[in-house]
């Protein structure tokens, strides 16, 4: 059994050792190869080429397996593209290209790209094997190398493929970095370029600059040039201003002579004018005087003469007539009317307007329509006589220029701070080319030659007194329909009885109420009046007056009033004085005083708080704030 | 009683051995004269390891362009040395299959395996390193070193988990804390009983701290990312309660950029579930 069994194990062990050796010899070679791999990457410049990197990792290929073809893509790097750089047998491109556009299109090429190792797709070449093998670094795909496998070569063991991927993995890096080499040499190459083409520019841009320096400096000399020529033109122009300033001034000063002249001369014409009013008036006296006496003299009445006598005395009325006005207006004219201006109850004045037209217009049977009722609760700012001089002269003209049965009608209507009063006739009314003469003097439109009597001068007046009175004037005319007169005067302050229905609602009046002393030292009779009426609601309240600071202060030292109400523009001594004296008297101290005044500038409501002023009411007086600071400072409630 | 993890894997080596077929493959693809025929004889001997790898190499995995429906083919798609990996990770579930699994839910173990395998596949492949497979393994095989505690040293696995729950620490601290020795030693020795190669016991020995690895920080940072991201999106558990911590030189020296993560962890999600069926099916 021994010996055929021993031969058997010999023969077993010698091909085990066989085994052994070849596997050893294989393991050798694949480690020279493995050494020698750094061949791949070239050693010298000239070898760190693609084409180089290609040939020497082809030879180490394909001394592990037969090849019929191998080749290498490369990564277009413009549109990414595959594109075949090294083929051999070069015979053999045109039908390798078709093989990879169905690699391609079957998908198998970009698997590939994806593995890491060499790959067989399913795809073959006429019948033989194809082997893929990615070139790639860590970062990125150079290319991808292809082999054909020979038909007669029988599937390359697990050990050859690992080898070829091993090569092929090297040569990935060897194309990787002669991409590189290739990068910096064209980087160095285009920075070298750079450099001298940048030193070019820079000697042009030299000389581009030494050439505008000089343009710069000529341009420069010329604009020098230009500057001193218009400078003396500026130079010139400055004189010429400077002269026509001379004769602007110069004429300036004649216009404020020439001014003054024509005010001195105003002043001298009504000077003239009411000295020879006065004048005048003297010798017409004496032949109104006189008529008068012959109108007596029964003997002259019998005479022939007669007629003469009323013929003599209505003219004489007439120039008086004429010069009263002409004297007004000179008055007006000289600034010498004194303007007293207050609020005051429209109806009341209508009243007396009317009461003195009313037998004028009895005699020429014309209607004087009654007033609204509401003019009772009007009040209008303005001067008492003045305004009632402007109605009468509108109504007397309504009334004098009217038709037989005509009517005379008076209109209000007023916002909240603006009065419009409407004097409307039907008589003839004003043609429209008269309607400019309207406001001038001695003009009577058309009616010069008729009966009835005028002076002309009576709406010259009228418009010179609303302006006094901050008002205006205008008219509408229609020739044979009427003529409309409008005034338009400010709204007297909101008194008591401009809106009494509204005021009542909301501050009702309360009562029965503690009585106390109010003592008003004031100048003006219409805002003792007004205050007056104000606290004629309560007959609880008693008001005492005074007309000036030192018959208040002895008023206040004899009454010991509760409140003292001050006017501040009060004569010889003013209401801060005043107010002064009562609070350093210990008997008059501890009396709050009010102040009430015209002047609202903030600066003297402070002066008057530093003063001793309880409180700083300015006119026109707000009712229902008055009445509440009286309230407050007796401890009770007036308004509800 | 257990002192060492050597120990550990001494007493369980028996019972956990790796499959016959692995060696053989391994053998062969050794082997000079061995090619790709030979392997394909060799699968085609074992029914259920074919059909799984058919199923892998159509799998997503893989994303072949066309259907694959021979073993030869497969291995040419899959490639031979990542086939060897390949079997081992097919092979490795079923060799724990008879562990009691009463203190660990073993499905949950393994997807959270298959789950970080994966992702160290994707990661691998956009490193461009040649054997993907590898690190499939790598990420399955892991926390392998766990099972082995689950199974030996029950008792004190329960505490070492009870303290990193009660003390809020990862997990392998708390093994080192409480048992003197954690799941990545175990699996290192478990490794080397296998007789895998160094840069596998080195990977999985340091998974949790890759920057102290002399040789192989670069595998083990990929296992460690990869187990991380895993945590994270909460596939599968290995006992792990929380998200370990980051090796941040260990991320930094895997030179991968972060905008990476996206796309990998949607290409992780396409795959997984398919992963799941095909590795755990009757395991």
């Amino acid at each position: 059994m021994s010996g055929r069994d021993d031969k058997q194990e010999l023969l077993q062990l010698r091909k085990r050792v066989d085994y052994l050796e070849r596997i050893n010899q294989q393991y050798i070679s694949t480690l020279d190869t493995l050494n020698s791999l750094g061949d791949i990457h070239g050693n010298v410049k000239q070898k760190r080429s693609p084409q180089h990197i290609f040939s020497s990792t082809r030879q180490y290929i394909c001394r592990l397996a037969h090849f019929d073809l191998t080749a290498f893509l490369m990564v277009n790097e413009d549109n990414n593209s595959f594109e075949i750089d090294d083929c051999v047998p070069l015979s053999a491109c045109d039908g390798l290209q078709k093989t990879i556009d169905q690699l391609i299109d079957r998908g198998e090429f970009g698997w590939a790209l994806n593995q890491n190792r060499i790959c067989e797709p399913q795809l073959r070449m006429d019948g033989r094997r194809i082997l893929l093998h990615v070139l790639a670094s860590r970062t990125r795909i150079r290319g991808m190398f292809v082999g054909v496998l020979n038909e007669t070569e029988s599937v390359p063991s697990v050990m050859t493929l690992g080898l070829i991927s091993a090569i092929l993995y090297n040569s990935a890096y060897a194309l990787e970095s002669a991409m590189l080499y290739k990068m910096v040499l064209e980087q160095n190459e285009k920075l070298e370029s750079k450099v001298v083409e940048r030193t070019q520019e820079l000697n042009l841009a030299q000389e581009a600059l030494k050439k505008s320096n000089e343009e710069l400096e000529e341009r420069v000399k010329l604009r020098t040039a230009e500057l001193s020529s218009s400078n003396k033109k500026l130079i010139a122009e400055v004189d010429r201003r400077k002269k026509i300033e001379a004769s602007l001034r110069q004429s300036e000063e004649q216009l404020i002579v020439a001014r003054q002249l024509a005010e001195s001369a105003n002043h001298a014409k009504s000077d003239f004018l009411s000295k020879m009013s006065h004048e005048l008036r003297t010798p017409l006296n004496a032949i109104l005087g006189f008529s008068q006496v012959l109108e007596l003299d029964e003997e002259f009445l019998q005479s022939s003469n007669a007629p003469f006598i009323d013929e003599i005395r209505t003219a004489g009325e007439h120039l008086l007539n004429l010069i009263n006005e002409v004297l007004d207006l000179s008055k007006i004219e000289a600034g010498k009317i004194d303007v007293q201006m207050e609020n005051i109850n429209f109806g009341e004045v209508m009243r007396e307007c009317y009461a003195l037209i009313n037998p004028m217009a009895k005699e020429k049977n014309i209607k004087l329509i009654p007033l609204a009722d509401n003019a009772e609760k009007i009040y209008i700012y303005a001067d008492r006589t003045l305004i009632k001089q402007v109605l009468i002269n509108l109504l007397s003209n309504a009334v004098k220029y009217n038709q037989d049965d005509g009517t005379v009608e008076v209109k209000l209507e007023h916002d909240s701070n603006r009065l419009q009063i409407s004097v409307i006739d039907n008589g003839v009314g004003i043609r429209d080319d008269k309607k400019q003469f309207m406001f001038q003097p001695f003009n009577r439109l058309g009616v010069e030659a008729s009966n009835i009597e005028g002076t002309g001068m009576g709406l010259v007046i009228t418009r010179h007194l609303v302006e006094l009175m901050d008002g205006e004037i205008e008219f509408e005319s229609e020739f044979g329909q009427g003529t409309e007169f409008i005034l338009k005067f400010n709204l007297g302050f909101a008194s008591f009885e401009t809106a009494p229905n509204k005021t009542e609602q909301s501050h009702g009046i309360v009562s029965s109420i503690n009585g106390f002393t109010v003592l008003y030292i004031e100048d003006s009779a219409p805002n003792i009046r007004l205050v007056e009426s104000i606290l004629s609601k309560w007959p609880e309240i008693e008001l005492q007056s005074a007309l000036s600071a030192e018959e208040g202060i002895a008023l206040a030292t004899k009454l010991k009033p509760d409140i003292v109400l001050m006017d501040i523009n009060l004569p010889n001594m003013d209401g801060y004085e005043a107010v002064r004296i009562l609070k350093s008297d210990p008997a008059t101290a501890s009396i709050p005083v009010i102040a009430l005044s015209a002047n609202a500038m903030k600066k003297s409501v402070k002066e008057g708080m530093d003063s001793g002023f309880e409180r700083y009411l300015t006119k026109p007086l707000k009712v229902v704030e008055f009445l509440k600071l009286l309230g407050t400072l007796t401890g009770q409630v007036l308004l509800e | 009683m257990v002192s060492n993890a050597i120990q550990l894997v001494n007493n369980v080596e028996s019972v956990v051995s790796l499959p016959t077929i692995f060696s053989r493959i391994d053998e062969l693809i050794n082997s000079p004269d061995s090619n790709l025929t030979d392997i394909a004889d060799v699968i085609s001997d074992d029914p259920g390891l074919s059909v799984r790898l058919l199923k892998v190499a159509n799998s997503a995995m893989f994303n072949f362009p066309a259907e694959i429906n021979t073993i030869t083919r497969a291995i040419t798609v899959i490639g031979t040395r990542q086939l060897r990996d390949l079997v081992l990770a097919t092979k490795v579930i079923s060799v724990f299959k008879d562990i009691d699994s009463d203190i660990i839910n073993m499905e949950e173990f393994w997807k959270h395996s298959i789950a970080t395998g994966i992702m160290a596949r994707i990661l691998a492949s956009l490193r461009r390193e040649p054997n993907t497979e590898y690190y499939y393994l790598l990420g399955l095989l892991h926390e392998v070193g766990r099972l082995v505690m689950y199974m030996e040293i029950p008792d004190l696995m329960s505490r070492a988990v009870t303290n990193s729950i009660e003390n809020n620490v990862a997990l392998h601290q708390s093994e080192l804390s409480v048992i003197g020795f954690d799941h990545s030693m175990v699996g290192a020795e478990l490794m080397a009983a296998w007789n895998l190669p160094e840069s596998m016991r080195d990977a999985i020995c340091y998974h949790h701290r890759p920057s102290l690895s002399l040789n192989y920080a670069d595998d083990a940072g990929i296992i460690h990312v990869s187990d991380l991201v895993v945590n994270a999106l909460e596939l599968g558990s290995s006992g792990e309660s929380d998200i370990p911590p980051l090796d941040e030189q260990a991320w930094e020296s895997l030179d991968l950029s972060q905008f990476v993560l996206p796309d990998a962890v949607e290409q992780l999600e396409n795959q997984y579930q398919e992963a799941v069926d095909i590795f755990l099916e009757d395991a």
